[in-house]
């Protein structure tokens, strides 16, 4: 049968942010000719599927060094995780990921072993606006509207996510206690059936990233965009307020992001290598041409200790916001 | 007449040289790896999907769409001929296929196959070409409510595919039903019957199920019996349809072909139904029902005409709104955006060659696939009377290979043998696999979308039956339920007081 498991959902939603690349490693420490793995960890033809084979030329291209794009999908990316975990810790393999797999996978399945800080974060690479998305025949046109429009529904409002603690889930529950509204989460199997859900009117709202198709399914009808989830509007939609600009939530800011990661356990100087190499690839045109088509925003790649400190800021926030959240329904 | 206008524009795009050889590269590479057991199409097109970097877009999407319809055809080959269903949609293919090919009617029943399936594909090709913005407005009266009383329908429905007990049946359903519970709970997010085991947190893939089950199991239990092992060898007659046959087709294809349309609109949940709904309703209404189950030429046409429409309709949410209805639907999505044209409603007014290009390239396709596969019937044919000691070596390396490519991890293989095991005991018990896999695709729908049901009514079942399509496929599964159950649980009892 084919209908799209969570897997897919998540790999689609998830990854639009999740971009990974192996990248070269440093030719003094692995040397040339070494093959180097790039693992997505999401089954092929998805978003970070996508991504990471059009950074796999580039990047073979700055490495000199053969680069494989290798698909392992499970248990939400959590057995590729796993399976990075057990390589030897030489860089020869890089993982493309998101905060999807690497902190909320271990925080919402017991069966996954990992911590998010056996992970070295390489660095970033794309970052992905987030939108709050309305019933096509909602009464609300902005955030505000939204929440008043809860307060005054005498029930919780229904909202959907891809998924059981997905970061979409987290983030709508996170905004809801923000404003002081209740809410009832309805998990789908991913990305297609919640739109579906949403076109037919069967929830209230959802947080989603960007996707191209947005604002043509909006003049069908088909939905109803409320706003940017960040403090200033994106110039994807730049007549689509932000959440910025609201009464309620004005400080209320979030983004899915990817990034390329290794084992702790790699030496500083792989790492640093692999960073460099990134560095450049993600300055090539072709390559922020093909990544912003795609929807994603390319991010600068930065220094080593900017990445890591961002990722443990990521894994703190990450941390408190599902604090509240009971997943054992 | 700007329709008919469109029509031409599609096919004056569809016809160029370049896009004929990639429809024709597509449904050729798409009968083979359908014909290949366990290599499904969405693995295939996964991997060839940076290889259309280079090609139009045009041209990618009408290989693409090639390779998944000619999958359709392909897999109810290895059905009919090994009682190897590769896709849930050739499951019930299989009973009735693999019973006329033992009977060494394989060529006939490969024809009904191919001929029912062009039907079909025909059909909805026009059905999508005139209706698609309407029909997929059709789905968006469908809430979690109605496809929960449709999965109970198809399911009550369904308890006719037992062949033999009706226990056996029931507790097969069951079975298949506890199987689909494996792995991650939507609602929750908990982990069920996974052992701890990461791997087992997407749930049991179902080629995995099938593969062990029907290929392995298969062959171990063919191995068991010498006399047994070459199956193929039952004198072959006429490779192609009797004039008998045709006229038992025809009426077995035109229901197939509505059901299959009907539910194929549905995305994700509906194709699902389509083959095991309209191999069920032949099994009710068709003249020769009693032989159905035995060997019946209408046992293929109607599953393989509602399979193969209801995976040409799964094209209409992917068109019209770029929602994708199954995994392959999603790939198509994910090239077009690779080729920076955006999916959406967008595509039928801003890329009109595309989009009726596309359209006209499946009609083109289902005719290079009658052609391609009405010839090589003979050779499939011969193709079973290879020594079975040749024969099931390759069948389980095959099997080892798609599974492998469903997602690179050995630890499916081991799934796959465990299943080998599970689908020898069946054999042994005189277990019809079939139920439990319709069980096992969907119980865990029916779980969701009553759960679902209830998360949006607040805990109110009586939503079922307040909504009036909810209502309606209910009470016709409560009527199916009384007039399928009560003469057989009566007949089970006249025939227990019997012995006794």
């Amino acid at each position: 049968m084919t209908t799209l498991t969570r897997r897919d959902a998540l790999a689609a939603a998830a990854s639009f942010a999740a971009t990974g690349f192996g990248i070269g490693l440093a030719q003094a420490q692995v040397g040339t000719g070494k093959t180097l793995t790039l693992m997505v960890p999401y089954p092929a033809g998805g978003p970070s599927d996508i991504i990471a084979r059009n950074l796999q030329p580039a990047l073979q291209k700055v490495l000199g060094q053969t680069v494989v794009v290798e698909n392992l999908g499970g248990a939400s990316g959590g057995v590729a995780a796993q399976k990075l975990l057990q390589t030897a810790a030489d860089g020869r393999m890089i993982f493309q990921g998101s905060p999807n797999e690497l902190i909320l996978s271990p925080l919402v399945n017991p069966d996954i072993k990992f911590k998010p800080d056996q992970f070295r974060h390489v660095t970033q690479i794309t970052q992905n606006p987030l939108i709050l998305i309305a019933r096509p025949d909602h009464p609300a046109n902005n955030i505000d509207e939204l929440i008043a429009y809860g307060k005054t529904l005498g029930k919780p409002m229904a909202y959907g996510s891809v998924g059981v603690g997905s970061l979409y889930h987290i983030l709508s529950e996170e905004m809801a206690k923000q404003a002081g509204v209740k809410v009832t989460h309805v998990p789908y199997r991913g990305v297609a059936p919640m739109l579906q859900d949403i076109a037919s009117g069967q929830v209230e709202f959802t947080i989603f990233p960007y996707l191209t198709s947005y604002k043509a399914l909006q003049e069908q009808k088909k939905l109803k965009l409320l706003g940017w989830i960040s403090k200033a509007r994106n110039s994807f939609i730049p007549e689509l307020a932000s959440f910025g600009e609201s009464k309620v939530l004005p400080n209320f800011d979030h983004s899915i992001w990817a990034g390329m990661f290794v084992r702790k356990e790699t030496p500083e100087a792989i790492v640093q290598a692999i960073n460099t190499a990134m560095a450049q690839v993600m300055k090539m045109p072709e390559v922020r041409e093909a990544l912003t088509k795609i929807g994603s925003v390319v991010v600068d790649t930065t220094p080593l200790d900017v990445a890591q400190r961002y990722f443990e800021e990521q894994v703190k926030t990450l941390d408190a916001m599902t604090k509240d959240i009971d997943f054992k329904i | 007449m700007d329709m008919l206008a469109n029509l031409w524009l599609g096919l004056s795009v569809a016809v160029t040289p370049t896009n004929l050889m990639w429809c024709l590269i597509g449904t050729f590479l798409g009968t083979a790896i359908g014909v290949l057991p366990g290599l499904g199409p969405s693995a295939t097109i996964a991997m060839l999907l940076p290889a259309t970097f280079g090609l139009e877009p045009v041209s990618a999407l009408i290989m693409m769409a090639g390779i998944f319809y000619g999958a359709q055809y392909g897999g109810s080959t290895t059905a009919i001929l090994i009682n190897l269903p590769g896709e849930a949609t050739s499951v019930v293919t299989a009973i009735d296929g693999y019973k006329m090919a033992r009977k060494g009617a394989a060529g006939r029943a490969l024809a009904a196959a191919a001929l029912s399936s062009f039907f079909a594909g025909t059909v909805c090709t026009f059905l999508i070409a005139f209706f698609a913005p309407l029909l997929s407005e059709v789905a968006f009266k469908f809430g979690p409510a109605e496809y929960f009383s449709l999965m109970v329908l198809g399911l009550v429905a369904s308890v006719v595919l037992a062949s033999g007990h009706i226990l056996h049946a029931l507790a097969m359903i069951a079975l298949g039903l506890l199987l689909g519970l494996v792995g991650t709970d939507v609602n929750s997010g908990l982990q069920r019957y996974s052992f701890g085991l990461p791997e087992l947190a997407d749930g049991l893939n179902f080629v995995i199920v099938a593969m062990g089950v029907f290929g392995i199991g298969e062959i171990i239990a063919n191995l068991e019996e010498e006399s047994k092992r070459d199956l193929g060898v039952a004198k072959v007659e006429g490779l192609m349809p009797t004039r008998e046959d045709w006229r038992r087709m025809v009426a077995p294809t035109l229901r197939g072909t509505a059901l299959g349309a009907a539910l194929g609109v549905l995305p994700g949940a509906g194709a699902a139904l389509a083959s095991f709904g309209a191999y069920a309703l032949e099994k009710r209404v068709s003249r020769n029902k009693a032989e159905i189950g035995e060997g019946a030429i209408e046992g293929i046409a109607a599953p393989e005409a509602a399979n193969n429409a209801g995976a040409q309709m799964s094209f209409i949410p992917m068109l019209t709104l770029g929602f994708p209805a199954n995994t392959v639907m999603a790939l198509m999505i994910g090239a077009m955006i690779m080729h920076g044209i955006q999916p959406g409603p967008g595509v039928m007014t801003e890329q009109p060659r595309l989009f009726w290009g596309l359209i006209a390239s499946m009609w083109i396709g289902n005719v290079m696939l009658l052609v391609l596969n009405l010839p090589l019937i003979g050779l499939w044919v011969r193709m079973i009377m290879v020594p079975y000691h040749y024969l099931f070596p390759m069948i389980i390396v095959f099997c080892a290979i798609g599974v492998f490519s469903l997602s690179n991890n050995s630890f499916d293989l081991q799934i796959m043998a465990a299943f080998g095991l599970l689908g020898y005991l069946f054999k042994k018990l005189d277990c019809e696999p079939a139920p439990m896999l319709l069980g096992f695709i969907l119980g865990p729908l029916m779980e969701e979308f009553l759960r679902r049901t209830l998360l949006l009514s607040e805990g109110d079942p009586s939503v079922l039956l307040t909504r009036p399509i909810s209502a309606v496929l209910l009470v016709m599964a409560a009527g199916i339920l009384f007039a399928v159950l009560m003469p057989a649980f009566n007949r089970t009892r006249s025939e227990a007081f019997r012995d006794a």
